[in-house]
């Protein structure tokens, strides 16, 4: 499942997956991943992605449907 | 195999080393680290599984054609060659399809042209032995000239596969 909260988190703060990658330590094409939903990131990688992002991880990435 | 093919075997494997040598020397003062993140290091080894289930198919093939059939198709040098070659080749072309070849931050160009510039040579080296009047079969079994036709087509492939994935990602960043 796409993770649109994330890609709109991003572009809220004008970021690139570039830029967000080189913030968190990962490739782009990592962060590519993750919002397209093709890989599901560690809790340590989940952190640091908030942080970055100044968002929780229930507003990243808790899904209310499951 | 004579002695001079042995001599040039050793003296390859040193200018190898070396390579490797200057390239880890250089990195080391560049402060450059290789370091791949969790899902690199998730596909890396899922290429490293398929790369040594490659290796145990092949060598499973080898030996049933061995046993069963007696032919002798290529001399054992060769064939552990092939099979190296072949593994080795599944492992790196799937990290690089699945983004995971290249550490964070490296950038791939400089690996392009290094691999294709090895396929070329591998590929160069055949021919001149072919020039040579070495020949790739005799007796009805592939000669050690095939190792060199193997790295080339082996490096084509690696070649290939960086290209198709450079464009792919240049063409998706747009």
């Amino acid at each position: 499942m796409k993770n649109l909260r994330l890609k709109a988190a991003r572009a809220g703060l004008d970021l690139s997956q570039q830029q967000l990658a080189d913030m968190v330590g990962v490739s782009r094409q990592t962060i590519n991943a993750i919002e397209k939903g093709d890989y599901n990131p560690t809790i340590k990688l989940c952190a640091a992605i908030c942080r970055a992002l100044g968002k929780t991880l229930d507003e990243l990435f808790w899904e209310e449907d499951q | 195999m004579n002695d001079s093919y042995l001599l040039g075997l050793a003296f390859g494997i040193l200018i190898a080393v070396a390579i490797f040598a200057v390239f880890a020397v250089v990195r080391k003062k560049r402060g450059v680290e290789t370091k791949y993140d969790e899902r690199q290091e998730f596909a890396r080894g899922k290429a490293y599984r398929h790369g040594f289930l490659t290796l145990l198919i092949y060598c499973v093939a080898v030996g049933m054609v061995d046993l069963n059939f007696g032919t002798v198709w290529c001399d054992v040098y060769t064939a552990m060659m092939l099979g190296f070659l072949t593994a080795i080749t599944v492992f790196v072309v799937e990290c690089i399809l699945t983004d995971a070849y290249f550490a964070v931050g490296e950038r791939p160009a400089v690996w392009l042209v290094l691999t294709g510039f090895i396929a070329a040579l591998g590929l160069v080296v055949f021919a001149k032995d072919l020039g040579d009047g070495k020949r790739l079969v005799e007796n009805g079994a592939l000669t050690h000239i095939t190792i060199n036709l193997a790295y080339g087509a082996a490096f084509l492939v690696i070649f290939a596969a960086m290209l198709f994935k450079t464009l792919k990602d240049r063409a998706a960043e747009k």
